[in-house]
């Protein structure tokens, strides 16, 4: 269990987010959602608040030992190393690297450094999942995808959610990401929540408004 | 043919103060890149002084501070049996300081330049900070370090207030090629003084196009 509690000028907010849940994270841009993943990965301090994981403060553990798996807006891709060069870094095994690079299509491109868009995001969300996390923090992980890949994505993502027991907080401005992989969506407005529900109870109701 | 003793001591000069300032200036380039720090703009204040400092000056506090007559040069001569004015050591010390800037401050930009969510990406990866330093950044500070290198090795090659300063002018000890040059001209020797300025001005010349040609390849389109 997640217990998240801020009350700073950026985020004033507090839910908590229960083992293998899938919570998307909608919103205006400046509403706070990449605050909240940031302080989540222990990259963005917390001066007024708490934040607990399985019990455990996280108020003082530095990000390297919150074991996240975080997908940055910009990639955050190492463009010295190769796709795979890339996923070794994180000190995963060999034959987990190898599954990734299948799962999420990257064999093709597994040696090479220069990569478009959307072959660095799916190293992105390689890597973030490489080391075997516990909080999986996304940040519009499928922005760059185009249709079809999207969907393959979604799929795959869900399985390692799923088969992992992940908890998984998805940053996304897409109704579609959040319908098909989220179960429980918060819509932030000025840092603060200002909906939260299931993707049924707050996308099928209107337009998207976010 | 003059001399091309100066020449070997000039190049020696040059080539150990890059090694060792490559060795100091990247770990003092990430800390004032990233570190926050009381006393911060002194440290940056100090380090980019030589840029603007006359080498005369320099010079000048360096032979005092070497000097037995006061407490470090004394506290050197007494303890540790070594004497750095007008010795090689000195003008090496010297040249440390005087070009601790032209290595420091490509490094720093570099930094600066990398997205910080790369640092941030390897953190949240597991990786500590020096693993991140020499596993990530360093790597993808090559241009910079490298501009760094051939700035303070040029840099170097050209200094002539500061060592005449601290080491005087012994030939074979400090007598560097500039030092030699202006020896030449006081002599009015000018076969020799040019041979001199132009081995110093052909070296300098390809020095810095080996930099502007390290920065173009750094900003060619993927």
């Amino acid at each position: 269990m997640i217990r998240f509690d801020a009350h700073t000028d950026v985020l004033d907010l507090t839910f908590e987010l229960e083992p293998g849940r899938l919570m998307a994270v909608m919103g205006p841009t400046g509403s706070g959602k990449t605050t909240l993943l940031r302080t989540l990965a222990g990259l963005t301090p917390l001066r007024r608040g708490h934040i607990e994981m399985a019990g455990v403060s996280w108020d003082n553990v530095p990000p390297q030992q919150r074991r996240v798996g975080m997908v940055f807006q910009d990639y955050a891709i190492f463009p010295h190393l190769t796709v795979r060069g890339n996923l070794t870094v994180t000190g995963a095994t060999p034959e987990r690297i190898e599954c990734l690079l299948d799962d999420f299509a990257l064999r093709e491109c597994a040696g090479q450094k220069r990569l478009s868009g959307g072959q660095k995001q799916r190293t992105a969300l390689a890597r973030a999942l490489a080391r075997g996390p516990r909080l999986l923090l996304l940040d519009e992980p499928l922005a760059a995808q185009d249709a079809a890949m999207r969907t393959r994505m979604r799929k795959r993502l869900l399985e390692y959610h799923r088969s992992e027991g992940l908890t998984t907080v998805l940053v996304t401005h897409d109704d579609n990401d959040a319908r098909a992989l989220a179960d429980w969506v918060l819509r932030l407005e000025d840092g603060r929540i200002a909906q939260s529900g299931t993707p049924r109870q707050l996308l099928e109701s209107g337009p998207n408004i976010y | 043919m003059p001399d091309l003793q100066p020449l070997w001591l000039t190049l020696a000069l040059a080539s150990i103060t890059t090694l060792i300032l490559l060795v100091l200036a990247l770990p003092l380039a990430w800390w004032l890149g990233v570190g926050r720090f009381p006393g911060k703009p002194v440290v940056e204040a100090l380090v980019g002084l030589p840029l603007v400092l006359p080498p005369t000056v320099l010079g000048f506090y360096l032979l005092l501070a070497f000097s037995p007559e006061h407490a470090f040069g004394r506290a050197l001569d007494r303890w540790l049996d070594v004497r750095l004015a007008f010795t090689f050591p000195g003008i090496v010390i010297a040249s440390l300081l005087y070009s601790l800037p032209f290595m420091v401050h490509p490094v720093r930009s570099g930094l600066k330049h990398l997205p910080a969510s790369m640092t941030e990406a390897a953190y949240t990866l597991g990786l500590s900070p020096w693993t991140t330093f020499r596993r990530i950044l360093l790597p993808n500070l090559r241009a910079s370090i490298a501009t760094g290198v051939v700035l303070t090795f040029a840099h170097t090659v050209g200094e002539f207030g500061v060592v005449l300063m601290v080491g005087g002018n012994i030939p074979g000890v400090t007598r560097v090629a500039s030092l030699a040059l202006f020896d030449e001209v006081q002599s009015m020797n000018y076969h020799n003084a040019n041979v001199y300025a132009g081995i110093l001005l052909g070296l300098s010349f390809c020095l810095l196009l080996g930099v502007y040609l390290l920065r173009n390849q750094d900003h060619d389109p993927v």
